[in-house]
């Protein structure tokens, strides 16, 4: 089985377009969740974390997308774009594939289509044809729409491509694009937050919607990683078999999924928890990881800085674990103060200096879906 | 879908059941059954389920998609005692479809479309993810082993061979059920496999491309 090395990464999200500019803001505390009117989406004030479409908008035009594709599809490419820039690899090459994660792709053209695409661009296989087009690409990128732990699947399903020796370079990319669609679709739910969300507080009341894209190159040639080196170990999915909408009461499904992965490897550092801090979720979370044995394990969920960016969110997550250990820093979990799960576990309040060698990053998503992935480092 | 390597396959896996549903036809097994088709695809699916002489009333809230993916997944497990052989979190799904949930993405998007109306329901939007299916399967025949769904502009029977001998070949997963199902208004289509290790089954044909190809050809033909 061949080693799985990180190689170069990109996340574009309402903290900035690339990894270096999101981190710093992590580190300095600044989350991309606003309140405000967002007419397009909601007829009242809401929390949001959105891209700067200016900055998008000129992005797109260096490389003249801005017409010719959706702004789904410009985030995917500008995502891709930035993550290769500063590599050998050839995209075009039959060992090169691309995945790309997303739940709802192209679906605002349902309703909002002023540009006139054609009917087909909605689908997902489309936007795959039109990813794959962009770069040259020999091999049509695979997509995997798999609710909220689509990113963590397509890791997974990357690493062992890898692992197996069916490619030499993985590009994973997810993208999701706030619409009116999946705000009004979560709003009927009453599963958002009227304020800022706080993942695993006490006064927590819902989760925060965020978009973005993202992007992580994976390959086995170890000498395409940079110092510190990180390797993707193993990952896997479970599902709970429970509720299609809520999540296990007993944390069945990622209860599985961690197990599998650790595999009697007790060495985490750190967790990157799915966190989205509706009342539900978090709590299942704390029952799985104290049923694990990981309660004093420091966690914290990104989804405060950034919101729920949905088929995105496995993958910018990860690349925020990547810089936790390229930095050894934990990140606070922005929006906790005090606990409020039925177990106690050890969720970071402050960003603070520490070893990170191992990190577990988890997600849970609607179907009964959860999935789990653990990375390493190893200072060359 | 991409070009999967085509490394040669250590072919220990087989198709232990399978099942198909199209417009006045369903296949278990190969074996063929008749069901009238009057042009209306919900009516089809629910006489289907009328016919299986099931209780199971989640069934009626499911959106078209997921009623085809339960009942094919009724005719794939009918008399199959998967708990006797396995552990419910070896049992994996590998799926895939064309549309993802775009018939009810439609539907979603049709009470949001008016301001005057705006009246976005709950019941209707969990719809709009196409894993829900694996979500009513898992809960329906008690899986817990990992999901994928994949999208793919139609079935790819050697990317899905692949995929599947390699899940079960490199996890602790040990039997797979292998699944295509597309729901749209201009039509439905659903496939499931049933994956199992030779040892553990009284053999089918081998998992291949051409084994599943194969049998969902005989079917379309019929």
């Amino acid at each position: 089985m061949r080693k799985t090395f990180v190689v170069a990464d990109n996340v574009i999200s309402s903290l900035g377009f690339s990894t270096a500019k999101n981190f710093q803001n992590l580190i300095c505390g600044n989350s991309g969740i606003k309140i405000g009117d967002y007419p397009h989406l909601y007829p009242e004030k809401f929390p949001a974390s959105l891209v700067d479409k200016n900055l998008l908008n000129e992005k797109a035009g260096n490389l003249h997308l801005q017409e010719s594709h959706t702004i789904f599809e410009q985030l995917l490419i500008l995502s891709i774009s930035d993550a290769i820039k500063d590599l050998s690899l050839d995209i075009k090459s039959p060992d090169t594939l691309i995945i790309l994660a997303s739940t709802k792709g192209n679906v605002d053209l349902l309703k909002n289509n002023p540009k006139g695409f054609k009917a087909d661009r909605v689908h997902l296989w489309r936007s795959a044809q039109i990813v794959g087009d962009y770069f040259g690409t020999a091999q049509t990128p695979l997509i995997i729409s798999n609710a909220c732990i689509s990113g963590v699947m397509a890791l997974i399903a990357a690493q062992r491509f890898i692992a197996q020796g069916k490619y030499k370079y993985m590009i994973v990319a997810g993208c999701d694009v706030l619409s009116e669609f999946i705000v009004s679709g979560f709003q009927s739910f009453m599963s958002l937050s009227k304020d800022i969300c706080r993942p695993f507080d006490n006064k927590r009341s819902g989760l925060s919607l965020g978009e973005g894209a993202a992007t992580i190159v994976l390959s086995s040639q170890e000498e395409l990683a940079k110092t510190p080196n990180l390797q993707i170990i193993a990952g896997a999915g479970s599902n709970d078999a429970n509720h299609i909408s809520g999540p296990s009461r007993t944390g069945e499904g990622l209860f599985i999924a961690i197990n599998e992965v650790l595999n009697g490897n007790p060495d985490v550092d750190f967790i990157s928890a799915h966190g989205t801090a509706t009342p539900y979720n978090d709590d299942m979370e704390s029952i799985a990881l104290k049923r694990l044995g990981l309660e004093n394990i420091p966690v914290n969920s990104f989804k405060g800085f950034i919101g729920h960016t949905m088929g995105a969110a496995g993958i910018i997550e990860s690349i925020y674990c990547f810089e936790t250990m390229r930095h050894n820093l934990l990140i606070k979990s922005a929006g906790f103060e005090n606990p409020g799960t039925s177990e106690k576990i050890n969720v970071v309040k402050q960003t603070q200096a520490g070893n990170v060698n191992c990190v577990l990053k988890t997600a849970s998503g609607f179907g009964g879906s959860n999935a789990a992935i653990l990375f390493t480092k190893n200072d060359k | 879908m991409p070009q999967y390597y085509s490394r040669k396959m250590t072919n220990k896996y087989c198709i232990t059941s399978f099942s198909m549903i199209g417009k006045g036809k369903v296949s278990q097994n190969g074996l063929m059954k008749k069901y009238a088709y009057t042009g209306d695809d919900l009516l089809y699916l629910k006489s289907i389920y009328k016919s299986l002489g099931i209780n199971y009333p989640k069934f009626y809230k499911m959106d078209p998609l997921c009623k085809l993916a339960f009942l094919s997944g009724e005719f794939l497990l009918e008399g199959i005692d998967l708990k006797s052989k396995y552990d419910p979190s070896q049992i994996a799904l590998v799926f895939s479809n064309s549309a993802s949930s775009l018939f009810t993405d439609i539907n979603h998007t049709n009470t949001i479309l008016d301001p005057d109306q705006y009246f976005p329901k709950p019941a209707v939007f969990v719809y709009t993810l196409p894993n829900i299916m694996l979500g009513e399967l898992s809960i329906r025949h008690t899986l817990k082993g990992e999901n994928v769904f994949f999208v793919s502009r139609q079935f790819d029977a050697g990317f899905m061979s692949e995929y599947t001998h390699d899940l079960l070949n490199t996890t602790r997963l040990k039997a797979c059920i292998v699944g295509w199902v597309d729901y749209l208004d201009q039509g439905f289509e659903s496939a499931m496999f049933l994956i199992e290790n030779m040892d553990a089954a009284k053999c089918g044909d081998l998992l291949s491309p051409e084994n599943l190809e194969e049998k969902i050809h005989t079917f379309a033909n019929l």
